[in-house]
């Protein structure tokens, strides 16, 4: 009997120490999803769309506002279009971010500077993700890869473009990076950019399957964009024209501006044939509320009636609107020379009164998609009603009198789930409205300038025209919603003269852009790739401490050789002592 | 029978005599006579109030002062003799009739036997710092977990209640020593318990019924650590369960009943002054009163505060109107978007809505005996913890049972088994909880509207940061949370050979856990629901374990004592989660509230039902051994080896070695000590040993994994309304991760003195922690995955325990006393460059953007960070004068009242660079003291347990003490509050009000810091045993308070704050319960 337990005791040792390596194997459980099961078609697939999320900015680290794939924060507050806005607390402890950046006082602690910067090296990995899969999938044709990669590439070139317009001096990175912790910013990382969007423009198709795909012309587009940021004019210049003569969006419609300036912003026109590039929001249950226009939360006064008074960050500057007044002849109030004479004086406004004292609009002449781009008391707010002024307005002393619109939905599409309060208190305003990261009446503007610099200054004018008669032929504000007579008088007219000289003609294309894309995030960059980011904003800031806001700005200066760009956010540089922090932030 | 009897004598006879008291039973009882008798000390002086009791029948007498008694009993009776501190002595009948006894010195302390685990070793002989909790603190402290059985009781483990019926309380051996999983290993009745990972990890309190536990060991040693290799760091506490004593069946019954009352409840102002407070607080920063607060409170200079609020959803949010005004209308109240509520004035005193007495008790049943084949022990046991918090309760039902079978001499079998079943509903300390969100519910909210329903905040913030807490409170009547746990073991043993015995034992864990809650969709709520909600999910977690073990013992010649072992163990850890949620329930109750029971519906109240799973798998095998030598009895040795592998790492790390060296000396033994009486032992011991962690890693942690959700979705369609699946990394995988491996050195000194009515224990240790486990801080160039878990830290623990009991009596009082006292002195020795300077932790403000506190190289762990609050700016020459600090807000023009923070670099501006370090969670001691004293009858036991020298970091101040907090508009702020800076009032404690919140409710500051030392009257226990009733053996009935007393300088609600969470250390986030006042009637009897 002992000897039998002897026997058992000696088996079962032996036993456990034969059968000790494969019971140390155990796969992962559950929900672990592994690299290696995306090496397939349909792992591709699954990863490249999860790149395309990374447009909206809305990762898991993501603060909302500070990454929006929209860069309100970085191109239209700091570009003397746009106040933060909201509420005059001293400044909300939440938007210190926010305020700081308005004023020019970011630092490289700032932390929406950090999560910006983790935004955009998200969207490179992401992108890097799906080139890596798409290289060892074996299911796969060669031309389906081939696409699966340049779609990729082209996404990593906007992430990599994006971080470049922000800082300048940003590390490179690629799908064989491992390293990242001593990783060099002191290249310039344009020519890995332009070759990105070169292998997307050579790659890619040029019709798509989904609406919301990049195609090989928007890699063309893309490329043009860095050309313009690089100064290359003459690069430029030749590829714009290639575009405007060949180019579709990708469901190979040719290119042209659409009918309605409006049809650019709304939920019902999406994709349409303006759209180069655009992030393609949606309101549904499964991906409330990151896949919503989430990084402008606040932004615009949503939902019924009751909510406005939550939607009140990004509110239009005086300056802005008073840009869009117009002349006899519906152009911009430009003298001889070009320069901007708008803001001599402040366009009537509502200002410091109440609601409930009678109050007439503005009656000169205005061009008509300021009414497009701005809310402002007595014109309808899209289908919301007439904006009633203050009381739609948290405070006018710190964001002025005017609401941002171009992001916002109307009531009739909040009524069929495209926007509207979901899940969340603080998600008021889940908006499906598609940004335009490129459309169009970019592509036109790009090669006006490009005319002006390095070609003929009546192409140019011709191109200008393109853009402002489309303004002019638009739908205004009021026939669409109300039955009166319009709120504003609205005129707009061609430049039918020939530009006197390249400095009133760039003064004219440049101020063309302004209107056309006000709000739209672009502002501040186009500033400083012009190299006329100090003056022109030191300047307005002077103007508006004069105005009713000016307090708000009274800590902002900007200076020369260190603003253009944003700091190194530093705890990039204290996990990556390569790094060289931004020249003016040491 | 007198046969066998005779052939014993001496100290063999008492033993054994043991054995034989069953048999005794069965002999018909003999004619009765008195017997007298005189009991002496070892000094040879009477000893009065020593019990005197016939074995086995009610009949018992005490001493008289002259230390005599008289008691009827028969030649076969056996006379117990019992007296505290002293061995309890049976003496046979027989023939005397006058007996003169010498009480003996218990020694038990010193030949206790101590169960490591694997084995069992004498106290005496142990080279290793082991500490244990006596049986008789088990059984006098009516605590509802084993971790109220440690606090306070042993030197160098700390436990911190968090509060709450059923939350876990954290326990840490001799400090933190990893920023990761700090929880000690439980181990019992030799099986390593899994407490689970994924979903729904149990409780130990959940599992395990203190009143069955039988002894209670904590190896703090690396010696003895080491023998549970890769889990051992953290230290391991050792429990065995009751067993069966030899002798008749026992039937024995504990339980008490007690009320709590809830204490230190927050003194919150009332709402006219909390409306003036923020109308101040606006004012003082030159900012105009929004709107909607404005006319909230009358559109007036001063605030006026409403008679009606209304809450109207799809209007103007919330708005305050007069009596009179038509807008109350009661015709116009529509609980979806219209709600009319009168205002409270007076203020609703939230705390004492929230938090009332309540009642607890506890019940337990035992019925145990053995023969000389078998043992058997039966538990039932009851606990109801009604927690102070509304509708928070803690209820427990346990059923134990352990049996042993002696089937041949040399062959036993024997199995452990508790499976209990536990719920709870309560609020566990997070960073926000109800509690803290109270704090910022406005008293002006009454607790209902003029229809009857609960009373929402409304959908502005101006009633409350959040939701209201207490209609939070009142919706989770229904939530269920279970726990139910089948744990145990079953074992074979049998001795081969003289001296060798193998042991076979599977054990097992069954751990099911299961929670619902419904939530309706609440239109009085910020965020309602568009839908109503149901939830319900589960955890499912085995786990077995198969240990075979030799272990051999001898003793050669007298001389040579050899005890070895060697083992074979491995290990499968499996666990699925599961659950769901469905919505629009058409008519919820409790018995349509099921998965299946949900309405999809149509827009707008659509619900989509979601259904979630996942799943844990882990293997694991060890090999081990221990050899333990004494010669002479002088001089003690012991070895320990173990290699583990586990299936968490791959590659090198998939493997640990882990050992142990220990040496004691007994110098009492040597030649010459042997004449120093008073000394009765004497022993000096070092060991060194190591041991490992991978505490809460997750199973896969060496892989790159990903996931889909809605931050990978894409409408790439471009439809607006749906969206594709997309994936993305969500963390890296590091496949060279290894082991957290931990070194330790342990010298001590243990000493017996005065007739062992002295001993005392001596520890020093230094105790490094090398690769600690820990997702690094992420590069955003990465991206937003997280970063793959690294070995990344170093840290040391070196500290001195001292634990001292002492027993006596002065005249027929007896007492006896114990006290401990430990250090710890923390330091990070090492960061990975992967991880930065330092690593943060902790979150201050309002977003919780900023770090609170920072691990850096050459400082303890988690130290908090910030200014230096130099306190307020009174004058306009202190303004002139101080460093500016514009970064906060603060200008000269608004400075005055604001808080002056240190110019730590003397540059003239304050900023960043100025902040440092200003203060450490960690005490500088800790201790305990313990001292019952017994006078015939009575019992009286004081129990006091404190720490020293920590600083505390009362978050809750931000809400307690301004108003706005978190930007919220309201803030319920304490009376405190009203001391605050004006011009006139300018010897003020607190700031001016402001809304300037980055001057001082969102900078890190010591303003908040405070003193966490505090001194606390645990347990004060009176107790009454009842002799010479008929057909009961013991009746012991007592009254029991805890926290009667506690002596401390912090201000916040309880200096007890940790919630487990290294990085948190100290940060009280106005999260904890108010401390509660227990007074408990109890009730020890044994049949």
């Amino acid at each position: 009997m002992k000897k039998i337990f002897l026997f058992i005791s000696t088996a079962s040792l032996l036993m456990l120490g034969a059968c000790k390596k494969s019971f140390l194997d155990v796969p992962p459980q559950g929900d672990a999803v592994t690299i290696d099961k995306f090496s397939n078609a349909a792992g591709v697939q699954q990863l490249l769309v999860g790149a395309y999320h990374d447009l909206t900015g809305i990762d898991v680290k993501s603060t909302w506002w500070g990454t929006s794939g929209t860069n309100w924060v970085y191109g239209d507050i700091t570009s003397g279009d746009t106040y933060l806005g909201g509420y005059a607390t001293s400044p909300p402890h939440q938007v210190s971010d926010a305020f700081n950046i308005e004023n020019y006082q970011e630092l490289a602690t700032t932390g929406f500077l950090d999560d910006k910067w983790t935004a955009d090296y998200d969207g490179v990995a992401r992108a890097n993700g799906v080139i890596l899969a798409a290289t060892a999938a074996t299911d796969m044709t060669a031309a389906q890869k081939n696409e699966a990669i340049a779609e990729a590439r082209f996404l990593r070139g906007h992430f990599l473009f994006d971080a470049k317009k922000m800082w300048n001096n940003v590390p490179y990175v690629d799908e064989n990076t491992t390293n990242f912790t001593s990783l060099a910013n002191t290249a310039n990382i344009w020519p890995q950019i332009e070759a990105d969007f070169q292998f997307g423009y050579d790659n890619m198709n040029e019709v798509q399957p989904l609406a919301g795909q990049a195609n090989k012309w928007a890699a063309a587009c893309y490329l043009a964009k860095c050309y313009m940021f690089e100064q290359k004019y003459a690069q430029a210049k030749a590829l714009l024209a290639t575009i405007i003569a060949s180019g579709k969006n990708a469901q190979g419609v040719k290119y042209a501006l659409v009918a309605n300036y409006h049809d650019n912003f709304d939920v019902g026109t999406e994709n349409n044939s303006e759209s180069v590039l655009q992030i393609n929001f949606s309101v549904d249950p499964t991906s409330l509320p990151n896949n919503s226009n989430l990084g402008e939360t606040g932004v615009s006064p949503v939902g019924t009636a009751a909510d406005v008074t939550y939607g009140y960050w990004k509110q239009p500057s005086f300056n802005l609107v008073n840009a869009f007044q117009t002349d006899a002849n519906g152009l911009p109030l430009l003298d001889a020379s070009g320069n901007d004479l708008s803001n001599a004086t402040n366009m009537k406004n509502d200002d410091g009164i109440a609601s409930s004292t009678p109050f007439v609009p503005y009656q000169g002449n205005v061009d008509p998609r300021l009414d497009w781009s701005v809310g402002r008391r007595g014109v309808p707010y899209l289908d919301w009603g007439v904006d009633p002024g203050q009381d739609w307005i948290a405070d006018q002393t710190f964001g002025g009198p005017y609401l941002n619109i171009k992001n916002m939905f109307t009531q009739a599409e909040e009524g069929i789930g495209f926007g509207g309060i979901i899940a969340d208190y603080y998600y008021v305003g889940n908006s499906a409205v598609n940004y335009n990261i490129i459309r169009y009446a970019d592509v036109l503007l790009w090669a006006a300038e490009c005319e002006v610099e390095v070609g003929s200054l009546e192409q140019a004018r011709t191109y200008v025209n393109m853009v402002r008669s489309r303004a002019m032929t638009s739908p205004t504000e009021t026939i669409d919603y109300s039955s009166g007579s319009p709120s504003a008088n609205y005129k707009v007219g061609l430049y039918t003269t020939a530009w006197a000289d390249q400095t009133y003609a760039r003064n004219a294309v440049r101020y063309e852009r302004r209107l056309e894309f006000a709000e739209e995030g672009h502002r501040f960059f186009d500033l400083v790739r012009w190299g006329i980011a100090d003056t022109y904003l030191n300047a307005f800031i002077q103007t508006e401490k004069t105005r009713s806001v000016g307090s708000v700005l009274s800590t902002a200066t900007f200076t020369k050789g260190k603003n253009e760009y944003f700091p190194i956010p530093q705890q990039e540089i204290v996990l990556d002592p390569q790094l060289k922090q931004n020249p003016g932030y040491n | 029978m007198r046969i066998l009897r005779l052939k014993f004598s001496g100290k063999i006879y008492r033993s054994v005599l043991f054995l034989l008291i069953p048999l005794f039973c069965f002999q018909l009882a003999n004619a009765q006579s008195l017997i007298s008798g005189t009991i002496k000390d070892e000094t040879g002086a009477t000893v009065p109030g020593v019990t005197i009791a016939v074995k086995g029948t009610p009949t018992a007498t005490v001493t008289d002062a002259s230390g005599t008694f008289t008691i009827h009993a028969t030649t076969n009776d056996i006379l117990v003799i019992s007296f505290i501190g002293y061995q309890t002595q049976q003496i046979l009948v027989g023939n005397q009739t006058k007996l003169s006894i010498a009480l003996q010195t218990d020694t038990k302390g010193l030949n206790e036997v101590i169960v490591t685990g694997y084995s069992k070793q004498s106290k005496r002989d142990i080279t290793g710092a082991v500490s244990t909790v006596s049986p008789t603190v088990i059984e006098q402290t009516p605590v509802t977990s084993i971790e109220g059985v440690l606090q306070g009781r042993v030197a160098g483990v700390v436990v911190d209640g968090q509060g709450g019926p059923g939350n876990p309380e954290t326990v840490r051996i001799r400090g933190i020593g990893t920023l990761g999983n700090n929880d000690p290993l439980y181990v019992i009745d030799g099986v390593q318990i899994r407490l689970g990972t994924a979903g729904g990890s149990e409780d130990i309190s959940n599992l395990l019924n203190p009143n069955d536990i039988e002894s209670l060991t904590v190896l703090k040693d690396p010696s003895l650590e080491a023998q549970y290799g890769s889990e051992g760091s953290n230290g391991v506490i050792v429990i065995t369960t009751k067993t069966g004593k030899m002798g008749p069946p026992q039937l024995t019954y504990d339980g008490y009943v007690g009320v709590e009352n809830p204490r230190n409840l927050p003194d919150i102002i009332t709402p006219q002054q909390q409306a003036d407070a923020l109308y101040a607080s606006y004012k003082n920063s030159g900012v105009a009163i929004p709107g909607s607060v404005a006319s909230f409170y009358g559109n007036g200079t001063t605030p006026v505060l409403p008679y009606y609020i209304i809450e109207n959803q799809s209007g103007t949010g919330n708005i305050g109107v007069a009596e009179n005004s038509p807008l109350a209308n009661p015709s116009l109240y529509n609980q979806g978007n219209y709600r009319i509520l009168k205002a409270n004035q007076s203020g609703t005193d939230w705390w004492s809505a929230l938090f009332q007495s309540a009642l607890t008790q506890n019940h337990n049943l035992n019925l145990s005996g053995a023969t000389d084949k078998s043992n058997y022990s039966v538990g039932l046991g009851y606990l109801n913890d009604q927690g102070t918090l509304l509708n928070s309760y803690f209820e427990r039902y346990s059923i134990r049972i352990n049996t042993a079978f002696k089937i041949k001499p040399w062959l036993r079998f024997g199995e452990n088994l508790e499976a209990s079943f536990a719920s709870q509903n309560t609020e566990s300390r997070s960073a926000t909880n109800d509690i803290s969100e109270l704090y910022l519910l406005s008293p002006l909210l009454p607790e209902y509207d003029i229809a009857g329903n609960l009373a929402g905040t409304g959908k502005a913030l101006i009633l409350g940061n959040t939701g209201n807490p207490y209609t939070s409170r009142v919706n989770s009547l229904g939530d269920k949370n279970y726990s139910q746990s089948i744990i145990g073991s079953i074992y074979g043993e049998a001795d081969i050979i003289k001296g060798l015995t193998y042991t076979n034992q599977i054990g097992f864990q069954l751990l099911p856990t299961e929670s619902s809650s419904y939530t309706p969709t609440m239109p009085q709520e910020p965020i309602p629901f568009p839908t109503n909600v149901f939830s319900e999910g589960g955890d499912y977690s085995t786990d077995w374990r198969w240990l075979n073990k030799l272990s051999y013992t001898t003793t050669i010649n007298q001389i040579h004592q050899i005890t070895a072992f060697a083992g074979y163990e491995a290990e499968e850890f499996a666990e699925r989660s599961y659950g769901g949620t469905t919505g629009n329930i058409g008519f919820p109750s409790t018995n349509t509230e099921y998965l299946s029971s949900g309405n999809t519906g149509t827009s707008p109240t659509a619900y989509v039902p979601t259904v979630y799973g996942s799943g844990e798998k882990y293997t694991s095998v060890s090999e081990f051994a221990n050899l333990t030598y004494s010669l002479y009895d002088k001089y003690l040795f012991t070895a320990t080896g173990r290699h583990d592998g586990t299936s968490k790492f791959i590659a090198t790390g998939e493997y640990g070695e882990f050992g142990a060296l220990s040496a004691g000396w007994r110098i009492s033994k040597e030649a010459f000590l042997q004449n120093v009486s008073w000394l009765n032992d004497l022993k000096l011991r070092a060991s060194y040993g190591t041991a490992g962690n991978n505490g809460a890693l997750a199973t896969d942690a060496y892989l790159t994994t990903l996931t889909s959700d809605n931050f990978g979705n894409y409408d790439l369609g471009g439809t607006n309304t749906t969206s594709m699946s997309g994936y993305y990394v969500y963390q890296l995988g590091n496949p060279t991760l290894h082991w957290e491996d931990n070194k330790t050195v342990n010298i001590g000194l243990d000493a017996s003195v005065f007739h062992n009515s002295l001993t005392a224990s001596l520890n020093w240790y230094n105790r490094i922690t090398d690769g600690l486990i820990l997702a690094p801080p992420s590069s955003g160039t990465v991206g937003s995955a997280l970063s793959p878990i690294e070995n990344i830290m170093s840290f040391t623990n070196k500290g001195l325990e001292l634990e001292i009991s002492y027993n006596s009596h002065i005249g027929d009082v007896k007492f006896d006393m114990s006290g401990n006292i430990a250090t710890d002195k923390n330091n990070v020795d090492y960061i990975d460059g992967l991880a930065g300077a330092y690593l943060p932790g902790g979150t201050f403000g309002s977003n919780g953007a900023i770090d609170l506190t920072r691990s850096v190289v050459g400082k303890p762990v988690s130290q908090f960070y910030g200014y230096v609050y130099q306190g307020l700016y009174k004058t306009p020459a202190q303004v002139a004068s101080h460093a500016t600090e514009g970064s906060l807000g603060i200008t000269n023009a608004n400075a005055l009242g604001n808080p002056m923070y240190e110019d730590r670099d003397h540059n003239g501006v304050i900023n960043t660079d100025d902040e440092t370090y200003l203060g450490s969670p960690i005490p500088k001691f800790t201790y305990g003291y313990d001292v019952n004293f017994y006078y015939k009858q009575f019992d009286l036991g004081l129990f006091f347990q404190g720490s020293y020298g920590n600083k505390i970091y009362d978050y809750a101040k931000v809400m307690q003490e301004f108003p706005n907090a978190n930007g919220t508009g309201v803030g319920g702020l304490t009376t405190g509050a009203l001391d605050t800076w004006s011009p006139s009032n300018p010897n003020a404690s607190l700031p001016i009000f402001s809304e300037n919140s980055s001057a001082i409710n969102s900078s890190p500051s010591s303003y908040f810091v405070e003193s966490g030392s505090y001194l606390r009257l645990k347990t004060a226990q009176l107790g009454y045993t009842l002799t010479k009733l008929r057909g009961i053996k013991k009746l012991r009935i007592y009254v029991q308070a805890f926290n009667l007393l506690t002596i401390t300088k912090y201000t916040g609600m309880d200096p007890e704050v940790n919630d487990g969470n290294p990085s948190d250390l100290g940060i009280d986030y106005g999260t904890a319960y108010p401390i509660s006042q227990k007074f408990l009637v109890g009730v020890n009897m044994g049949l």
